[in-house]
Order: structure tokens, then C-alpha cells, then sequence
């Protein structure tokens, strides 16, 4: 590839950032798709993979006597420095670095070479898993009074909206468009979820264009249209999600918010969710947190304080318990602006790219640790999204707007990952999920705002990287063991009385055939395989039972997962420490912080952090 | 299927809401329903009275205060479900009188209530007849009953159990269990009247090779004549753990020729390494310090064999301030707007993080390692107490099964006279004496920071912690009262009060933890950075109702639930391949029985 000044260099040494073990000597590749690192050692020869579309900075420092170091910060929180030992060949590296990590097109981007070897029918199938109408029909839309409406067929009223969109009954395509007109990038208010329950919902659009006085006639027929459409409730509560004072300022660029003494019945409601910039910013200082090498008890706590991370974290939880809460009071809202959804992808201005998708994930997993009972998934399947968010290894989450991707044909041309979670799913199920739950049934108990002091910090998300920090052991594992334990039980204990009807009727038929026998006497010895193991341990030591099987085992494609150079041993190293922790377990806590020579250093406690710097 | 068995292994979680407790608070005991309040045997009512309770959740409560020589028990008249509150007096530290006859304002006038185990209660009374005087002195008496002449609860309490706790920890199997004494550490009873040292236990494990004589030689040079002593032994590289108080160095730097070649014998007594490792457990300055009162370090000119560590953790009254503004933070009501900085403001993680860093080191030293270790403060029996204790937790399995973890407490805290009357103060009225602090709560509190980073290893769950810490407080059990084995057996504790262990031991269950796998000989390492270190909100925020939403950890729930649920899939097969195979049997003479195939099975495994 043309961007490519230099495909190889060799003796670059990769540093471990936390802990003061010796660099690893290696040759490092630039391919069209990844930076790859390769081990000298002859045995090992680790390979740690990074994706280009990962790489969310490089920074050459400065020379010293060893050689020119590169570090390379990544999208999903992976820091990993280099040493090059010729200034020259650094610099070489760093400008095809810049180029291949700003791919200009959307063609050059991951997705358009990756090919999972799947058929043209899988691809669509895989496509098809997740189908926008469906859902509108799970919530029971179309209805009496919400339509699908073809206004924007063509991207004709907004570009940016998709070309199926609901909107009340009563809403004619003139007071649409005529909505929006009077809306920033023609955003009309359009559904977004349904209460079947209630007839309550929920809507979306951007900022309408009012200046300090302008008004719009069809705007206003579009809010009570949207009022009308729930006959139980006399006003709809309009939120907009900024701050007030960024709202202000934005009546001198002729938008702004809803007069209320304009609309009839709605009663508006600002929630200070700070802008993209001011995000961007806390999400850079919450990083710069985790890169401490070993952060004090006040560095810790007052950088993560100070970040303001979790307090935005906070304030986005408080307005979707507030606008919750609002549904369950039968009630309507109509969001005053949408969430951007800005990943960075392809070249552009830095100031429009902000971490608003890893904050909604975020915000998922501190629902989670709240209420551990109520999701069908787990912990991992939101850092494989996250991961894939910016991998471009799929086509879900390029471009800006359903026109783009239709244009781009991306599903023609790339793969979705939903397919792919899809087929790993067991993987990412939630051992405490149960449907049956009252965590689970419905809506999630807003009205326990949570304290601050739940709110935590995700280490299995921001120093997912470094392994030796997290915990040693998982609760979550041991649930799964059980839980995959007990449904194999279940499916012998269905085969055994299948044979059992069976035996019954050959009985009766006088008739026994010898090689059945031998047949049932396996099943019954494998069934006691299972039965004896009494805890999850003693499972683990049995590990063809244990479910430590990873999302991309005999996925060979999958490598653009990037892997880091301790966990070759795990088939998807992205999965944080958990899948291969289970059997891992004894040898990890077994070793000694201090290392005392003979000891395997990665994962040990000194690495870990500043917990035995003392000794010796 | 899975929901009716539930409720059986509901009692794992904490006794959260008000009304539960009242019916959960039987455990052991027995209180007759038709009572009005809960009692134990040898509980007696003293008085009672119509209070208004200051809730500081859910504003004033009108109610029922009762008062017995055990508890301050309040039940609400109007709320439905009763707002009860069940609060042992010897939790209590200090009482006020708030407001004067003449003071203006809705329930101005009453009593405020300082606990130690993190809240404060407050009775508006009225104003009128001097009406809190006679509960303010009842209260007062039996809250302090040490300093008014009387026993403790804990004297009184006539409690039957089906175990007795004063069993579990016998010194003499506890030290055969870990090999002692061999041909290089003997077992001396030169302490047996406690006249080497009040404050020991009377058995001790010294080196073969010192003599009794050379330890009176040696108790003359450590402070409080403390002298090193065997703690626990490595069971494959005959390591040690010793523990002993400051030498007595003072400002001259002087020297004693018995102390230096005493820890000559304990180097050479594992013979595997040139060095013994001596942690001070204190900060640099503070060993400096404590040589103008006598005390100090060993000097490297005089113990040239060995070599000296200091571990940063600061002295009781740093520790105690660290939890008075912790409290300040998080009760009533929890800082919201600089939660982070408030905590970090508090330094109680970081001092929690000392402690565990400086235990890992210890047991690192001794597993890895291979040298001895020799861990000491000024007295060696607060930071010494942790670090030992925690090193052992670290390193011996058994002391993390429910009976080792009672053991441990029981050996390195109760016998080795961490004074646990002056930290705690029982029955004491002088709530600012500067001996009171926190120690065996930061301890326990590291127990608690290890159970979380390794939720399997620990056969006990957070109730038993939590269960501790209550009866640390409450005088009911004789177990954490005075200050060293020496006054307890004056005061012939085993034999007029009751143990803790009892109450736990025979309700085991309810303090197993369902995660816990048997293993054995495993050292555990707790990661002791920042990022692992949790506040330990069950804890000290559990009286905001906030937290006990919570309750029951639906983890553990369901983890009961799947092996229940596994368990009657177990059943079910076993029963289907009986009926299975007498179906073949009965279709060919040749067939195995069922229980003969299930004896191959298991001697597969």
C-alpha cells in the first residue's frame, strides 16, 4: 500500500507500561489493516495486533540513548510504546501511522477487505437479524394512533433520519415537513419508543430553529400531535438535554429551544448533559487517570473526580430515569436533541469526535452492576461492541446517516456484527439473567436514584488491557459453570427419557438388541462425569466441561481482534481477563508478587500495580 | 422449582428491613412472640417510655423506647410497617442531652445518641417535668456499666447454643496443626502466671535453641517486655512469621547482646536464607521518633544479619480520625456533590491499602521469599496484630474456612492482648479517651477487601464480618472484652460468658459463603491498588435506606438457585437411570446393576 514508508522494522522493543519487566525485543510489521508486533523469542514468539482504525493517537517523543520512542494510544484503551532504534525508521513509521489510522475514504476502512467467509444468504441473514419495523411492531406500533409515514422516502425531508419513520396519525406530511423546516438539519420529532401499556412514548428530533422569537405554525401542530396521539394526557414534557446557558447561547445562531408560551401544553424541562467537547475532555482526563503507572490514593480519586466522568455518567442516568420516570406517568416527552453518535473513522475534524457511544455503554454497564438480574447479557458482550464500534471490522457503525450507508452499500459489501455476536452468543449471556425476575419484568426501578457512591469506576472497560490489575477470580464465571452444568443436565436427563420410552416399547416388542445396552451404559457414565463435580473448582479442573470456551474459538478471521502480547492463550484476548481466568486461577494467584526470578512475571502483583514495590 | 427453594437460603443476606429484623433477631436465643420487645435470656426490662425518634431518613417518628440491661429497643406507634430500631447499648459511646427546658423549637428537647458502629440516634422527648432525666441516667448506667460498677451484659447473658464457642481456639492443637513444636521450635510455658509478660498468652513457641533464661534476657530489651515469638511456620520452607514489640533502643542507641543473638537463633532456625526481615510496621519518622521515649528500631550496626523495612502505616489516633471523618461523610447522608474527593479526603482507603500492601509483603517475603520475618510497631499489638494476621490469612487456607478465620481472630488479636477494651472502650463513658481506635475494624475491613478480589477462596460471607463487628460492640459475648488473656482469666471469662463462635457456630449456614471452594495450601494475593479498593458501603453506609435496596445479593441468590436446581436434575437422572436400567436388566440377564456402575464412576475420578 502506498502509505506504507516502511513494512518492517526490526529490534523495536515494546514496553510494559505498568510494570518494570524487561521490554520485549520483536520486529514490528505495518500491513494494510494492522501494526503488528511479533515476539524474537523462538518459542513464544508473541503477536500483538492492532487494528489501524483503533489507533486514536501517535506520539513520537523524544530521542533518548535507547532509540525513538512511539506511543500509540487506541480507541479501546489499549497504550502501547515502542522503541525504534533508528530515529529514521521511527519517523518513517509515524507518518504511515498518521496516514493508515485517517483513511480519507470509507473504502480503505477494515470492513470492505474483512471476509468471514460466509455466503451471499448468511451475509443478508446476518443483516436481517436486527430489523427496525420489528421492533416498532414489538412495541405495538403501527397502532390507532402512530403510522409509519414514507414522507422521507429518498431523504427527502432529512438526510439523516432513516426513510421509515413513525409519526402520529393526525400528522399530515405538510406539518412534517413544514416541522421541519423550522428544525436543525431537518430533524422532525419522530417516535422512538412506545408504551404499549400507556400509550406513552417517547420522541426525538433537534433543536428548533426559534432564535429569540421566531415561531412555526406546523411545529407547534406537530407537538400536539404528538400530544393527541396519547388521548390520556393533556401536555407532553419537552426535554432538552443540554444545559440551559448552551441552549441560550444557541438562540444568537438563530436555533434554540421550545417557548413554551408558544406550544400549547407542554412543560419544558432542560437536563445539563454538557456538549460533545466538554465530554471529550473529561473522557481524555479519566484516561490520563487509568495511564498512572501507579496512582496514589489521592491521584486516584481526586483525577477521577476531577475528570468529571462519572458525574457526566451520572447526569445522563438521572435524565433517563427522570424521562422513565415521566413514562410511567403517563405522560409524553419529546426529546429537544438527539445523542451524535461520533466515532472518528475516517478523517475529519477532531472537535466533532466525542466518546457519547462509550458513555451510553457505559451508562448500560452501571445499570448492570445496579441491577445484576435484569439484562440477558454480560459485561463482555458491551466490550465487544464497544471494540467493534471502532474496529470498522463491521459495517454497523460507518457513516452518519441511513442515506450514507445505503449509498456505500454497506450491506452488500461488509458484514454485521450482529451476526457475529449472534453466533457467539452463549458467550455474552448473563448467568443471573431470569426473564422471571422482577428486576426484570418491565421497567427498572427509577425512582432509586442511584448515590454517587454506586456509580464506579469500570476498570474491566479502561484498563481492560492490563491484565495483572484486575481481580483474580469471577463470581460470574463460576455462575456459568453452574448454569451450563444444569442445563446439560437437563438435556440428559431428556435423552434418558426418550431411551427410557424407548426401552418401554422394545420391551413390549420382546426385542433387545445388545449395542443399544452399551449405548445406554455411556450415557449414564458421562452423565456421572458431570454430577460429581459439586463446585465450580472442581469443574475447572475439568476442563472440557468447563465453559471456557471463547467468542472466536475456530474463528481464525476474528484475529483483528488485538491482542496483546500476555494473552496469546486466549483465542480472544479482548475479552478482558475473564474467559481464560477460570482455569487460570490457581497458577495466577499463586504467584508471588515479587516475582522471586523463577516466577512467570505478567499478571503478578508487583505488575499489577505499586502494591510490593517496597520489597527487596 | 427454583423460586420454593429461595427462601431457605434467603437468610444469607442482611437482616435490611426494620421488620425483618425483628423476627430474624432470634437467632439463637429465644424471645416469646407475645412479648412486647425482643429478649434474650438474662435480658431484664428497665424502663420504658414514649419518645419522638429523630429519623434522619424519614424525619421524626413517634414511638415506644424500651430499655433493658442488653438493648435500646424503639417501635413506632403510627407507621405502618413499624420503624423499629434494635440497638445493643454497648454499641453506644457517648450520650447527650440536647436542648434545655427552655429551649423553643419542635423537639429541640431530648437525648443525642453517639454510636460506634457509625450512626447517631436522636430522642426528642417533652419538654415538660424534667422527662428525660430518669432514661438519660438509665441509659447512662447500663450503657456504661464499667464505669458505674456493674458488669457486663455479657455476665448476664443466659443463652443456651449447641456449640460452644470457648472450644474452637485451643493453642496447643492450633500450633500441632502447623507442625509445632519440631526439633527447632519448642513450646514453653515460662509465661504460664504471666509473669514474663502480662500481656501474652500463657503458651508460647520460641526457637529450641534459646533457652528460658535467654528470654527473660531478651523481655528486658522489648518494649512492654514483648518479646519475638512464633506466629506461624511455613509449612514447606519452615519460614516464620514472629511477632514482638519495639526494642528499647532509646535516644543513646543502646544495644543488647541476648536481643541481637535471640534473633540470630530465629534467622538460623530455618537455615535456607543469610538475612532475617525485620518490618517495622510503622513510618520511618515515627520509629525515629518513639527512641526519645525509649523505644526504636533495630540499628543495622548492631543486627548485621539482618535487614529492616518500614511499612508507612500511621499510629491509632491517625486511624481514628480517618474513620470520624469517614463517618462524617457518609451519615447521615452521604456527600453527593465531591463523593471522590470527600472519600480520598478521609485517607481511610489509603490507610486500608497500607495495610494490605505491608501484609502482602510479609506473606510474600515468607512464601517466596523464604526468609523469616520479624514484624513489630511499638508495642506490637495493633499494626503488628493486622500484619501478621493478614499474612497468615494470605497464606493459610484455614484460616479462611469459618473455624480458622475464628481461630486467627482468637490467637493473634484476643490472646496476643490487642487491647481491645481500650480501642473499643466497653462499658466506658469516656468516649474521647485517646486509646479508642479502629483497629480490628480496618483488619476486618481488609478481610473483607480480600473476600471481594477472590470471592471463592473464603468458606464465610460478609454477614459473618458484619456479625463481628456488631458483637465487637455489643457486650453480649465475652469474646472481645478486656485487654489481654492475663485479666480474662482473672475476670474467668470462659467460664461466666458466653463466645461469639457459639452464636455463629451453630447457625453455620447462615455465614457460609455458597462460592466458597475447598482448597488447600493456596497463598492469595490481594491487589492493593487504587483501583481495587472498594469503600465498603454494606458496611458504613448500611443504615441509609438507600443501601438496603440492595438486599439480598441476587448473586448469591441465584448461585443457590442454579445448584438447587442442578441438585434436583442430579436427583432426577440418578432416579431415570435406576428405572433405566431395571428396564434392562429386566430385557437381558447380562446387565450391570446401577450401583455397581456407579462405584466404577467414581473411582474414575
Amino acid at each position: 500500500m502506498e502509505h506504507i514508508r516502511m513494512p518492517k522494522v526490526e529490534n523495536v522493543r515494546l514496553l510494559d507500561r505498568l510494570s518494570s519487566r524487561k521490554a520485549a525485543v520483536g520486529t514490528l510489521y505495518l500491513t494494510a489493516t494492522h501494526v503488528i508486533f511479533v515476539e524474537n523469542g523462538s518459542e513464544t514468539r508473541k503477536e500483538t495486533w492492532v487494528l489501524h482504525s483503533q489507533i486514536s493517537s501517535i506520539e513520537k517523543q523524544a530521542t533518548t540513548a535507547t532509540g525513538c520512542p512511539l506511543l500509540i494510544r487506541c480507541k479501546n484503551f489499549q497504550v502501547i510504546q515502542l522503541v525504534i532504534p533508528q530515529e529514521r525508521d521511527c519517523h518513517d513509521v509515524y507518518i504511515s501511522l498518521i496516514r493508515l489510522a485517517r483513511p480519507v475514504k470509507y473504502e480503505e476502512l477494515y470492513c470492505f477487505s474483512f471476509n468471514p467467509k460466509l455466503d451471499k444468504e448468511e451475509r443478508e441473514k446476518g443483516w436481517k437479524l436486527v430489523d427496525l419495523n420489528e421492533e416498532y411492531n414489538r412495541m405495538g406500533i403501527p397502532n390507532n394512533y402512530w403510522q409509519i409515514s414514507d414522507v422521507n422516502r429518498d431523504y427527502g425531508v432529512c438526510d439523516s433520519y432513516p426513510t421509515e419513520v413513525y409519526v402520529p396519525k393526525s400528522a399530515t406530511a405538510h406539518i412534517i415537513v413544514g416541522s421541519s423546516k423550522f428544525r436543525s438539519r431537518r430533524r422532525f420529532p419522530a417516535l422512538s419508543y412506545y408504551c404499549k401499556d400507556n400509550n406513552a412514548s417517547i420522541c426525538r428530533s433537534s433543536q428548533p430553529l426559534s432564535g429569540f422569537s421566531a415561531r412555526c405554525l406546523e411545529d407547534e401542530q406537530m407537538l400536539q400531535a404528538i400530544r393527541k396521539a396519547n388521548p390520556g394526557s393533556d401536555f407532553i414534557y419537552v426535554v432538552d438535554t443540554r444545559p440551559k446557558l448552551n441552549a441560550m447561547a444557541n438562540r444568537a445562531a438563530g436555533k434554540g429551544y421550545e417557548n413554551e408560551d408558544n406550544y400549547s401544553n407542554i412543560k419544558f424541562q432542560f437536563i445539563g448533559i454538557e456538549n460533545i467537547h466538554v465530554m471529550r475532555n473529561s473522557l481524555q482526563k479519566m484516561l490520563e487517570v487509568c495511564e498512572m503507572k501507579a496512582p496514589s490514593m489521592s491521584d486516584f480519586l481526586w483525577g477521577l473526580e476531577n475528570s468529571g466522568w462519572l458525574k457526566h455518567i451520572k447526569a445522563i442516568m438521572d435524565a433517563g430515569i427522570f424521562i422513565a420516570k415521566v413514562l410511567i406517568e403517563k405522560d409524553w416527552v419529546s426529546f429537544g436533541h438527539k445523542f451524535n453518535h461520533r466515532y472518528g473513522n475516517l478523517d475529519g475534524d477532531p472537535k466533532e469526535i466525542s466518546p457519547v457511544i462509550d458513555q451510553f455503554i457505559e451508562c448500560v454497564w452501571q445499570l448492570m452492576e445496579q441491577f445484576p438480574c435484569a439484562f440477558e447479557f454480560n459485561e463482555r458482550f458491551l466490550i465487544h461492541i464497544q471494540h467493534h464500534i471502532y474496529s470498522c471490522q463491521f459495517g454497523n457503525f460507518l457513516c452518519n446517516s441511513q442515506k450514507e450507508r445505503r449509498e456505500l452499500k454497506i450491506q452488500e459489501r461488509t458484514y454485521s456484527l450482529w451476526a457475529h455476536l449472534w453466533k457467539n452468543r452463549a458467550d455474552y449471556l448473563n448467568p443471573l439473567y431470569r426473564p422471571d425476575h422482577s428486576q426484570t419484568r418491565g421497567t427498572l426501578h427509577p425512582q432509586m436514584a442511584p448515590c454517587n457512591f454506586l456509580y464506579k469506576f469500570w476498570s474491566g472497560m479502561y484498563n481492560r488491557f492490563e491484565k495483572g490489575l484486575h481481580p483474580r477470580q469471577s463470581v460470574t464465571d463460576y455462575l456459568m459453570a453452574v448454569k451450563e452444568e444444569t442445563q446439560q443436565l437437563e438435556e440428559e436427563l431428556a435423552v434418558l427419557g426418550e431411551r427410557l420410552a424407548n426401552l418401554q416399547k422394545l420391551q413390549l416388542n420382546g426385542n433387545t438388541v445388545s449395542k443399544q445396552q452399551d449405548r445406554s451404559k455411556e450415557l449414564v457414565l458421562s452423565a456421572f462425569n458431570n454430577s460429581l463435580a459439586n463446585t465450580p473448582q472442581e469443574y475447572s479442573n475439568d476442563l472440557k466441561s468447563f465453559p471456557s470456551r471463547s467468542p472466536s474459538q475456530g474463528d481464525e478471521e476474528d484475529s483483528a481482534l488485538i491482542l496483546t502480547q500476555d494473552n496469546l492463550k486466549s483465542s480472544d484476548p479482548d475479552l478482558s481477563a475473564n474467559s481464560d481466568q477460570e482455569s487460570g486461577v490457581e497458577d495466577l494467584s499463586c504467584r508471588s508478587p515479587s516475582g522471586g526470578g523463577c516466577l512467570p512475571s505478567e499478571d503478578s502483583g508487583k505488575d499489577s500495580d505499586e502494591a510490593v514495590c517496597l520489597a527487596v | 422449582m427454583a423460586s420454593s427453594s429461595a427462601p431457605k437460603y434467603n437468610s444469607h443476606s442482611l437482616e435490611s428491613s426494620s421488620i425483618k429484623r425483628v423476627s430474624t433477631l432470634k437467632d439463637g436465643a429465644n424471645w416469646e412472640k407475645s412479648e412486647e420487645i425482643p429478649r434474650l435470656p438474662g435480658e431484664t426490662r428497665v424502663t420504658d417510655k414514649d419518645v419522638i425518634y429523630m429519623c434522619p431518613f424519614n424525619g421524626p417518628v413517634k414511638g415506644r423506647v424500651y430499655i433493658t440491661n442488653y438493648r435500646l429497643y424503639l417501635r413506632s406507634v403510627e407507621n405502618d410497617p413499624a420503624v423499629v430500631l434494635d440497638v445493643p447499648l454497648g454499641v453506644i459511646s457517648r450520650i447527650e442531652k440536647m436542648g434545655g427546658a427552655s429551649s423553643r423549637g419542635e423537639n429541640s428537647y431530648g437525648l443525642d445518641i453517639t454510636c460506634k458502629d457509625m450512626r447517631n440516634l436522636r430522642f426528642a422527648l417533652k419538654q415538660e417535668g424534667h422527662s428525660r432525666r430518669d432514661i438519660f441516667e438509665v441509659l447512662t448506667k447500663h450503657a456504661f456499666p464499667q464505669s458505674h460498677n456493674l458488669l457486663f451484659f455479657a455476665f448476664a447473658n443466659e443463652e443456651k447454643f449447641s456449640e460452644n464457642g470457648w472450644m474452637v481456639y485451643n493453642p496447643m492443637s492450633e500450633y500441632r496443626r502447623q507442625g509445632l513444636p519440631n526439633e527447632r521450635w519448642r513450646v514453653t510455658f515460662i509465661n504460664e502466671h504471666y509473669g514474663l509478660c502480662d500481656t501474652y498468652p500463657s503458651l508460647l513457641v520460641v526457637p529450641y535453641n534459646a533457652t528460658d533464661d535467654d528470654l527473660k534476657k531478651v523481655a528486658a530489651f522489648r518494649s512492654r517486655n514483648r518479646i519475638p515469638v512464633l506466629s506461624w511456620i511455613h509449612p514447606e520452607n519452615q519460614a516464620v512469621i514472629m511477632r514482638c514489640s519495639q526494642p528499647l533502643v532509646g535516644m543513646s542507641g543502646k544495644r543488647n547482646k541476648d536481643d541481637e543473638r535471640y534473633l540470630d537463633i530465629i534467622r538460623e532456625a530455618n537455615g535456607q536464607i543469610s538475612k532475617l526481615t525485620i518490618y517495622d510496621a510503622r513510618p520511618n519518622v515515627n520509629a525515629v521518633a518513639n527512641k526519645a521515649t525509649g523505644g526504636g528500631y533495630e540499628s543495622e550496626d548492631a543486627y548485621p544479619n539482618a535487614e529492616l523495612f518500614f511499612l508507612d502505616i500511621h499510629n491509632i489516633h491517625v486511624m481514628r480520625e480517618s474513620l470520624k471523618k469517614l463517618k462524617d461523610i457518609v451519615y447521615p447522608n452521604v456527600e453527593e456533590s465531591h463523593w471522590l474527593s470527600s472519600l480520598e479526603s478521609t485517607h481511610w482507603l489509603e490507610h486500608i491499602k497500607l495495610v494490605l500492601t505491608g501484609a502482602i509483603q510479609v506473606a510474600d517475603k515468607v512464601s517466596s521469599g523464604r526468609s523469616s520475618v520479624l514484624v513489630h510497631c511499638s508495642d506490637g499489638w495493633d499494626r503488628t496484630a493486622q500484619l501478621t494476621s493478614l499474612a497468615m490469612l494470605m497464606l493459610d487456607s484455614y484460616y479462611r474456612t469459618i473455624e480458622g478465620f475464628e481461630v486467627l481472630v482468637q490467637k493473634e488479636w484476643i490472646s496476643f492482648g490487642h487491647k481491645f477494651a481500650s480501642r473499643i472502650g466497653h462499658g466506658d463513658k469516656n468516649h474521647a479517651d485517646a486509646d479508642r481506635s479502629p483497629i480490628f475494624l480496618q483488619f476486618i475491613d481488609c478481610v473483607w477487601q480480600m473476600s471481594k478480589q477472590f470471592p471463592t477462596a473464603f468458606e464465610f460471607n460478609e454477614q459473618l464480618l458484619i456479625t463481628i463487628l456488631d458483637h465487637l460492640y455489643s457486650c453480649r459475648f465475652g469474646t472481645f472484652l478486656y485487654n489481654s488473656e492475663s485479666v480474662r482469666e482473672k475476670e474467668k471469662v470462659t467460664e461466666k460468658t458466653l463466645s461469639l463462635w457459639s452464636l455463629i457456630n451453630s447457625e453455620k449456614s447462615k455465614y457460609t459463603n455458597p462460592f466458597y471452594s475447598k482448597e488447600l495450601n493456596r497463598a492469595l494475593y490481594p491487589v492493593a491498588s487504587m483501583r481495587h479498593l472498594e469503600l465498603w458501603v454494606n458496611y458504613y453506609i448500611r443504615w441509609n435506606p438507600r443501601i438496603r435496596q440492595q438486599q439480598p445479593n441476587p448473586v448469591e441468590q441465584r448461585y443457590m438457585e442454579l445448584l438447587a436446581l442442578r441438585d434436583d436434575y442430579m436427583r432426577r437422572l440418578e432416579e431415570l437411570q435406576i428405572t433405566n436400567n431395571s428396564k434392562i436388566s429386566n430385557s437381558s440377564a447380562s446387565s450391570t446393576s446401577p450401583s455397581q456402575m456407579m462405584s466404577q464412576v467414581q473411582t474414575h475420578f
